[in-house]
């Protein structure tokens, strides 16, 4: 019975990839076919088998460019995730906090939130030069604003009754902090870190484009389009979507499942 | 210790409260004025219509909310805030759904600057007491309403506060595990023998518990009534004695009620 019912969730997870691949896959199937059939302009539109092949080329020896490219990008995506985690972590706790504290960081942040974290990338580059930091800068202003607001939001919503229960319980202020108002909080803390991680994946891309001087894939896109390496450009796109992908998707299905989908916090997708 | 009921646990003096309504923008009374003495070892009740205040009171002792006049002393000394010499049961439970049956027992404990295994070694005993063995590693949310109010009174009862405080802890749930729940805490109460406050608008589940029942008026409240209860428990429902006192309640309590039902009806004319 037990092996029955394991070969039951097998079949169901087989089942769920298939579902989510097969729309994919008749797309590229579609381009293919047009990219043959010379309807397009193939020097455009490469045909996805040949885009691949060149994706697969890109990680090997001896140069690892693909493998390179990624690691670098990756390296500057966490650098100014976690500025923005750190921050936006604790200026959302204070402002959930304090009503006085949200009533002064409210108006200042409703005016920068508007704008998009790519216009800066000019300015900063004059106040910090080209390469790994400005990209960095450019990663924590696209993230901080959805884990503030995320993480103040976060900490009103839990209720007052858990605070009362633990005082009631001999809590101090600081045990209250971080033994109920993280993890209560912990279902808007979350979507706070996906959006800031999804927001800063897109703006490293542009950043790289005007400000990385060596390696990532948004310098490798922006320099094939110099040598007209159309299929180099495809290549990065796969790269910057598979990444993204499993930075959102994997990483943080895994954290969510882990905790507020086991906690009953959430409803399990 | 003369009249055999041992010391006074919880005194109210005077208490009275006043809260600004934001909506009418008047200040409404919720409670006239509450003396009242809880000894130790005792299971007393408050009882009175709904909207009474009694709640209130219950917060007020609990020390979330502070009295406009008064004072409450618990062992003689004055209630500042809450703290862990006060348990409270709530009724919508109030459990941390990030923590585990086990996890929401020791926490408690834990604040206190326990060693893990020394603190689930006691939960594990109040687990036992509620009858909740097997079910340590689950979550709250995976638990009946009844299992999860096992779960808060086992947690308010580990880390050994002085009094017990519970808030109508049966009113969200079915009729028969409510029936059941009261059947265990009587169970519970002449095991541990602790110094209890619950607050109810049932006369039955008042009548099963309690050593004795203060009866609250309508709002503003104070106590019309107190009522002493000697039966032992588990108490038979058919005691003449019992259904004496529930008549009297009875009696006592439709009045109020008709009295806070007209006192409602007048201030939406007036208004």
């Amino acid at each position: 019975m037990v092996t029955n019912k394991s070969v039951d969730i097998i079949h169901l997870k087989v089942k769920s990839i298939i579902n989510f691949l097969f729309p994919i896959f008749c797309l590229i199937v579609l381009w293919e076919l047009l990219s043959r059939s010379n309807l397009v302009v193939t020097f455009l539109f490469p045909p996805p088998s040949k885009v691949f092949k060149r994706w697969i080329t890109l990680f090997l020896p001896p140069y690892f460019i693909m493998a390179k490219d990624i690691l670098h990008s990756l390296y500057r995506l966490m650098y100014g995730f976690l500025l923005s985690v750190g921050i936006g972590i604790v200026l959302g706790i204070a402002m959930g906090l304090s009503g006085k504290v949200y009533k002064f960081f409210t108006p200042i942040l409703s005016l920068l939130l508007p704008i998009p974290s790519i216009a800066w990338i000019p300015i900063v580059i004059l106040w910090l030069g080209l390469g790994d930091l400005t990209c960095t800068v450019i990663v924590f202003l696209a993230g901080i604003f959805s884990v503030v607001y995320n993480v103040s939001t976060g900490v009103r919503s839990v209720s007052k009754y858990y605070v009362w229960a633990a005082q009631s319980m001999g809590a101090t202020r600081l045990q209250i902090f971080y033994k109920v108002m993280l993890p209560g909080a912990l279902p808007y803390i979350v979507t706070g870190l996906k959006l800031a991680m999804g927001g800063g994946w897109r703006a490293l891309v542009a950043a790289e484009m005007l400000s990385a001087t060596m390696w990532g894939l948004g310098y490798r896109i922006y320099q094939a389009k110099q040598f007209l390496a159309v299929d180099v450009m495809y290549a990065g796109i796969i790269s910057l979507a598979l990444m993204g992908f499993a930075l959102e998707r994997i990483i943080f299905t895994y954290i969510e499942r882990r905790t507020i989908e086991k906690w009953g916090m959430v409803r399990e997708i | 210790m003369g009249n055999g009921k041992g010391n006074i646990k919880l005194k109210a003096i005077g208490v009275k409260k006043v809260f600004y309504d934001k909506f009418s923008r008047h200040n409404i009374v919720a409670i006239e004025n509450i003396d009242l003495e809880v000894y130790e070892n005792e299971f007393a009740v408050l009882i009175g219509p709904s909207g009474c205040g009694k709640s209130t009171f219950l917060y007020i002792v609990a020390g979330f909310e502070k009295p406009t006049e008064g004072q409450i002393l618990l062992d003689g000394v004055p209630i500042k805030g809450p703290s862990a010499d006060r348990g409270i049961v709530f009724q919508e439970y109030v459990l941390f759904p990030w923590r585990t049956v086990l996890g929401n027992i020791t926490f408690g404990l834990e604040l206190k600057g326990m060693d893990k295994k020394e603190a689930e070694k006691i939960a594990k005993k109040y687990i036992d007491l509620v009858g909740l063995r097997g079910f340590e590693n689950h979550y709250p949310h995976m638990l009946s309403g009844g299992m999860k109010q096992r779960v808060a009174i086992a947690r308010a009862f580990a880390y050994e506060p002085k009094l017990l405080l519970m808030d109508e802890p049966f009113g969200s749930l079915d009729a028969q595990t409510r029936r059941i729940m009261i059947d265990e805490l009587a169970r519970i109460h002449e095991e541990m023998k602790k110094t209890t406050l619950f607050v109810t608008h049932s006369i039955d589940e008042a009548l099963k518990l309690a050593d004795k029942i203060f009866v609250l008026s309508a709002r503003p409240s104070k106590v019309i009534k107190t009522i002493e209860i000697k039966a032992k428990r588990p108490r038979e429902p058919d005691d003449p004695d019992l259904v004496k006192k529930k008549q009297e309640i009875i009696s006592i309590l439709e009045k109020e009620v008709k009295k806070s039902m007209s006192m409602e009806m007048k201030a939406k004319y007036s208004a």
